[in-house]
């Protein structure tokens, strides 16, 4: 059968393409890693799944919206890995009945987790790290530096680099930058203030 | 020294922190596409205050140019030969030199 066949059918409401929808999505999804924990925690069953879907499809048309690029199958799977996703009631802000219950272990990590870091400042403190170790590489030995910059900025091969810097060859080349590299890496522990965080 | 034919390539130096407020720069060294030893590379020496930098000497590469209305020149050759010198420094006339390095930007 083909996806055009199987979608006309699933349209249709027929109960050859639903019972394809089931082997081949439905069960398969509920089953794979990324979903069965996920549908555990929150009490949402294959049949629950399947009864989404086909809301979805059937009474919200959103079967129409299929244009025959990709699978069919990979296109009905994507909803189902949504439906599961949606299930979790903190992304909606409400604070599940289920984890609510006093006898609940709290396995589950906490509903009103607030974050504690600020992106901006991480993202400040990592290009200030950045700075600082790229000055220790010059001070070290600026050649290095050069290649560096050169390489990851401007993105320039190791034959473009030899050529315009003067140096011997391209291993060599890639000898200064992979010490470069290390040099970095060596330096940051020294000023890093967001992993410390 | 050979740039690449399709690439400008733009090193950025900045003043290392000094104690006085207004004695920083920024030197931008700029080599067109297909630089090689007989071209030259353009300097672009801005003060603290972003304006272009007067009556100057920028040190690079073991190079001493004269900075004259924030422009200097830079002969790639020499750049090639000096690219191991970490001295960076900018002379203003009456005033301390200012050291600076290149920065990853």
């Amino acid at each position: 059968m083909t996806d055009l066949e199987w979608h006309t059918l699933v349209k249709a409401g027929e109960d050859a393409g639903w019972k394809l929808v089931w082997e081949k999505v439905v069960e398969p999804e509920s089953k794979s890693m990324r979903s069965a924990a996920m549908m555990k925690r929150y009490s949402l069953t294959a049949g629950d799944l399947m009864g989404m879907l086909y809301d979805e499809m059937i009474g919200r048309k959103k079967i129409d919206l299929y244009r025959g690029e990709g699978s069919f199958e990979g296109w009905l799977r994507r909803y189902v890995r949504g439906f599961v996703l949606n299930a979790d009631p903190n992304k909606h802000g409400e604070v599940s009945l289920e984890q609510a219950h006093e006898d609940s272990s709290g396995a589950a990590s906490s509903p009103m987790d607030l974050p504690v870091h600020d992106i901006d400042v991480l993202r400040r403190d990592v290009w200030n790290t950045t700075l600082r170790c790229f000055h220790d590489l010059w001070m070290s030995d600026p050649e290095r530096a050069y290649v560096h910059i050169l390489k990851t900025r401007f993105r320039l091969t190791s034959e473009e680099i030899r050529d315009f810097l003067g140096i011997s060859s391209t291993a060599n080349v890639d000898q200064i930058f992979s010490r470069a590299v290390k040099f970095m890496r060596a330096a940051w522990p020294r000023y890093d203030t967001a992993g410390k965080g | 020294m050979k740039a690449p034919a399709d690439k400008t390539i733009a090193f950025t130096f900045y003043s290392l922190p000094t104690a006085r407020h207004g004695q920083g720069w920024k030197a931008r060294v700029v080599f067109p596409p297909g630089s090689c030893d007989s071209s030259s590379a353009d300097v672009e020496v801005v003060g603290a205050d972003g304006r272009p930098v007067d009556a100057a000497t920028f040190v690079i590469a073991g190079q001493s140019l004269p900075v004259c209305r924030g422009r200097a020149s830079l002969p790639c050759a020499a750049f090639a030969v000096g690219r191991h010198e970490t001295g960076i420094w900018l002379h203003r006339e009456g005033e301390s030199p200012v050291p600076g390095a290149l920065t990853f930007e």
